[in-house]
């Protein structure tokens, strides 16, 4: 494989401290103060509540620890079905071609087309007993598109080369070469797309989180700033309640942003030949 | 090794494109009937520039494209009436060599893959001991060596080092008709010697047919028996090539003969120079009028039918309308 | 330097910087043209020939470093100017046509824009009008018709984009030409009208001309003067005449023998072997390995170029007594040397 740019070094680095910070400090901090009442509400950062608490009690360090792996479950679900839809959808559209083509493509158009935001909440609000692969699976369900549209294309460009041709001559099947000669030619482009796809994922579930409209019981990061905001945690000045999930959410984005630049360069070689 | 046939009956290419709202529509080649078998083996070479149809003639003839009208035959049969098995057989029988060393590759795999592919899916092997043996020994064939290249990737070697495995693909196949699309355009004209030679050596030692496309009759004149010369999709002249070069029957095969560099004084290009001029291509008459040093008016409204001298020497030309006209089957036979 | 070279390359050797070690891609080449020459610089890929070309217009870039030598023009070397003046050197004296130019043009600009394009950059002024005449001019130099001034590349072929390329990289009308490969991936006919258009171009203001390939063939259509190149140096260099009639290096035999004729029908005769990888030359001459007629001393030390009767050669089957010191080549276009 090609060099990797140091933009996905640094964004999975970052990535990895992040998990790493989440998991390892667990072993030092009881995570268990997260449960409602297990201290004084409000209480600003001070050496015993590194971080605080929010108006139910619980200590937000804690709330932390716990809500993060919670939205990296979700967001990371969510990205690899999506991604196994449209990359497999892509792949038969683009290398078959016809009829199954079109219609994969009337309806991946058209589901493109509609604000996300609106499927979203109707899926959300009708749905009993929301859970976490639920949730993954509603917004999987709107993010396949553009994996599929991203695979599609590089398969039609590979299709016509001349090396599936020799792959013809030396008598391998149609599904063979898809396998075997298309496939790992599209790997850089399935790891950028994968990462792109956890990305909007997430994205998409602290949105539908911070409307409330997440998983029942699971305190994860959208969900805190949903309750900051209930309980109007910017008027009374309890920045510790919304600083920490905003910091939190911010550098898991600019994590998965980097790698998806530095993933970008390896699926665009440039094509120079000469010396 | 019984015998096969291919043959194109008044097959014609016609690409259409629809570009904003203009309809535009291309005739890549004409309707042309053309008989390959394996009786005698020979190095038939189809010369043209580009847009004469010489590619599309090949891709029709590898069935990797279907034709707009008439069929292409493998043994009787026409190309999409083939079953699994005739279709298999057809792939191994006729087999292609491409003009870029480099495509033809899938650059995620060493070169070993591209050898060991035909000897597993055509059960050429019985197992993987004689599969390396057959692999050593093609690679030697074609002056290669095997501790040197096998185990690389393509872009760890040469164009014309990735070329000869491709040769030494054909070797394991075992074709008996091979369509070489320009094998050796891309490649230092140092090496195309050792190419080409490969490609006779095939003929002669391997009785296998080739189908040579180039742009440079140099190299189909050193190479092969039979010539054919193409122009904007049609057949202007076709016969043996030894009498096509030294004695030119159609203005554009004295063309492209002429712009032949030679590194002789002798035969500088300075005597002549390139007709150019660029009007627009007649419907109805022939091609090749707006270049052509002998045409009169009448060229331009009617095309010229192939006329036929001895040996089976067809030219599509008004200079030579009093001799006889040659049948489709004239055509289909000269090769 | 004699008064009438109009570019003096001295000495110049190219390296590549890579991770294991530096590759000597051109090793200590000279030569001298006159205005009006016409050079062929001829090898195969690997040879060097690219660098070289790139090396003598200034254009030499990471991960290749020039490590010595001077290219003069007009007095002046071109390596040791500031990056403005040699920018203008390069608008104004030496024009440069890349292999595959005719994939450098901006698909998305009319052929008229890119010449304009051109102008301004050259010549600083912004206004289009009093530029119209001139880029007709010189689009009818190259034989080609106005009505290509409104299209775009896409609807051109190849060689009418190549013969564009020419048209735009010499506005200005350079003293210098140089072009790598510019006929490759065109057909006979074509090569034959690019190379045309080259000539249209090269009498206009007498300029020389360097151009680069591996079909000596082709080549010798064009120049008058040929350069053998081989693993880096120059091994043959002389007037196309002598060359063709009496080469002495044996590469260059084998180079001449290899182009298919139609004269006659014989067999096709190549160069046995692979030319060396440029970081692990042989001990003596690069060419031994591969050579049918070499002496003893061929493997144990390396030939340098020097001039012999009618020519420079690099190669010890023709060390003569009249070996030629210092670092000055000329060859002249006549054929008394």
């Amino acid at each position: 494989m090609k060099k990797l740019t140091i933009s996905f070094y640094l964004g999975l680095s970052l990535f990895v401290a992040l998990i790493l910070f989440v998991y390892a400090t667990r072993f030092f901090y009881d995570t268990s103060l997260v449960a409602i009442g297990s201290k004084m509400p409000y209480l600003p950062p001070s050496s015993n509540e590194l971080l605080g608490s929010d108006s139910f009690g619980r200590d937000m360090l804690a709330s932390i620890l716990i809500g993060t792996p919670l939205t990296f479950q979700v967001g990371i679900l969510g990205g690899s079905i999506g991604l196994f839809i449209g990359a497999t959808l892509g792949l038969i559209s683009g290398y078959f071609g016809g009829k199954i083509d079109t219609f994969i493509r009337i309806i991946s158009d058209s589901l493109v087309t509609i604000p996300s935001i609106a499927i979203l909440l109707v899926a959300a609000l009708n749905i009993e007993n929301l859970t976490r692969l639920s949730l993954a699976v509603i917004v999987a369900g709107l993010s396949w598109m553009y994996p599929a549209r991203t695979i599609r294309a590089q398969v039609l460009s590979l299709k016509n080369k001349d090396f599936i041709k020799i792959c013809r001559a030396n008598g391998q099947g149609e599904v063979d070469i898809l396998f075997r000669d298309v496939m790992p030619n599209l790997m850089p482009y399935l790891a950028s797309t994968y990462v792109l796809s956890v990305f909007t994922t997430m994205i998409a579930t602290v949105g539908l989180e911070s409307l409330g409209l997440g998983v029942e019981g699971d305190y994860s990061l959208g969900t805190i700033l949903y309750w900051s905001q209930r309980k109007a945690a910017v008027v009374t000045g309890t920045w510790w309640w919304y600083a920490p999930p905003i910091l939190m959410l911010t550098l898991i984005f600019l994590a998965l942003l980097l790698m998806s630049i530095g993933l970008d360069k390896v699926a665009r070689p440039s094509d120079s030949a000469k010396v | 090794m019984s015998d096969f046939s291919l043959s194109l009956n008044e097959v014609s290419k016609t690409y259409r494109s629809r570009s904003g709202k203009a309809k535009s529509e291309v005739k890549a080649l004409l309707p042309i009937s053309l008989e390959i078998s394996g009786h005698t083996p020979k190095v038939i070479a189809v010369a043209g520039e580009s847009g004469s149809g010489k590619t599309t003639l090949a891709s029709l003839l590898l069935g990797f494209q279907p034709p707009t009208s008439g069929t292409v035959d493998f043994n009787g049969v026409p190309l999409t009436a083939l079953s699994k098995e005739q279709r298999n057989d057809f792939r191994r029988t006729v087999q292609p060599v491409l003009q870029d060393p480099f495509s033809s590759y899938n650059q995620f795999y060493k070169i070993d893959h591209v050898l060991e592919m035909p000897l597993k899916n055509y059960g050429l092997a019985k197992n993987s001991d004689e599969s390396s043996l057959l692999i050593r020994n093609a690679l030697s064939e074609v002056g290669l060596i095997p501790e040197q290249t096998l185990g690389r990737y393509p872009s760890q070697l040469s164009g014309g080092q990735r070329q000869r495995i491709m040769l030494a693909r054909l070797l394991l196949c075992k074709p008996r008709l091979i369509v070489a699309d320009e094998p050796v355009s891309m490649i230092d004209s140092s090496y195309r010697a050792i190419i080409l030679s490969m490609l006779l050596k095939l003929k002669t030692e391997y009785k296998i047919n080739i189908l040579y496309i180039t742009h440079d009759v140099a190299t189909a004149y050193q190479i092969s028996d039979k010539l054919i010369v193409l122009y904007k999709g049609r057949v202007v002249e076709v016969g043996d090539t030894k009498s096509i070069v030294e004695r030119p029957k159609h203005p554009y095969t004295e063309s492209l003969i002429s712009s032949i560099p030679v590194p002789d004084r002798i035969r500088s290009w300075d005597k002549e120079s390139a007709v150019i001029q660029h009007g627009l291509l007649n419907e109805t008459g022939c091609e090749y009028t707006d270049h052509c040093q002998h045409a009169i008016p009448q060229c331009k409204n009617d095309v010229p039918s192939l006329r036929r001298f001895e040996n089976n020497h067809l030219v599509a030309c008004r200079l030579y309308e009093n001799s006889p006209a040659a049948q489709p089957s004239d055509l289909a036979k000269t090769v | 330097m004699s008064t009438d070279a109009v570019v003096q390359v001295s000495n110049v050797s190219v390296e590549y910087e890579t991770k294991a070690s530096n590759i000597l891609a051109v090793n200590e080449v000279s030569f001298e043209l006159a205005h009006g020459q016409k050079l062929g610089i001829v090898g195969e890929s690997g040879s060097g020939k690219s660098t070289l070309g790139t090396a003598i217009c200034g254009l030499t870039r990471f991960p290749a470093r020039i490590t010595s030598g001077s290219v003069q023009i007009g007095g002046k070397n071109l390596l040791e100017m500031s990056s403005s003046e040699r920018r203008l050197t390069m608008l104004r004296d030496v024009a440069y046509i890349p292999q595959a130019a005719m994939n450098s043009l901006n698909p998305s600009m009319r052929i008229r824009d890119q010449f304009l394009d051109a102008l301004a950059r050259g010549t600083k002024k912004k206004a289009r009008a009093g530029f119209e005449d001139l880029i007709e001019s010189r689009l009818l130099r190259v034989g080609l018709d106005l009505s290509l001034l409104n299209r775009h590349p896409h609807e051109l072929s190849g060689g009418q984009k190549q013969r564009i390329v020419i048209a735009i990289a010499t506005i200005l009308s350079p003293k210098i030409i140089v072009a790598d490969e510019p006929t490759s991936a065109l057909d006979v006919i074509i090569q034959r009208q690019v190379l045309q258009s080259l000539s249209e171009v090269q009498k206009v203001n007498n300029a020389a001309v360097i151009l680069i390939g591996h079909d000596i063939g082709l080549l010798a259509q064009f120049v008058d003067t040929l350069a053998i190149m081989y693993a880096g140096k120059i091994v043959e260099l002389g007037s196309l005449e002598t060359l063709l009639t009496s080469p002495q290096h044996p590469y260059t035999k084998k180079l001449i023998a290899s182009v298919p004729t139609i004269l006659k029908r014989e067999t096709l005769i190549g160069i046995p072997g692979l030319p060396p990888s440029l970081n692990d030359l042989p001990i003596g001459c690069s060419f031994q390995p591969r050579c049918t007629e070499q002496i003893d001393k061929c493997a144990i030390s390396r030939p340098e170029l020097v001039k012999i009767t009618n020519r420079h050669v690099a190669c010890w089957l023709h060390d003569s007594e009249n070996t030629f010191e210092g670092t000055l080549i000329n060859v002249r276009k006549d054929k008394n040397v």
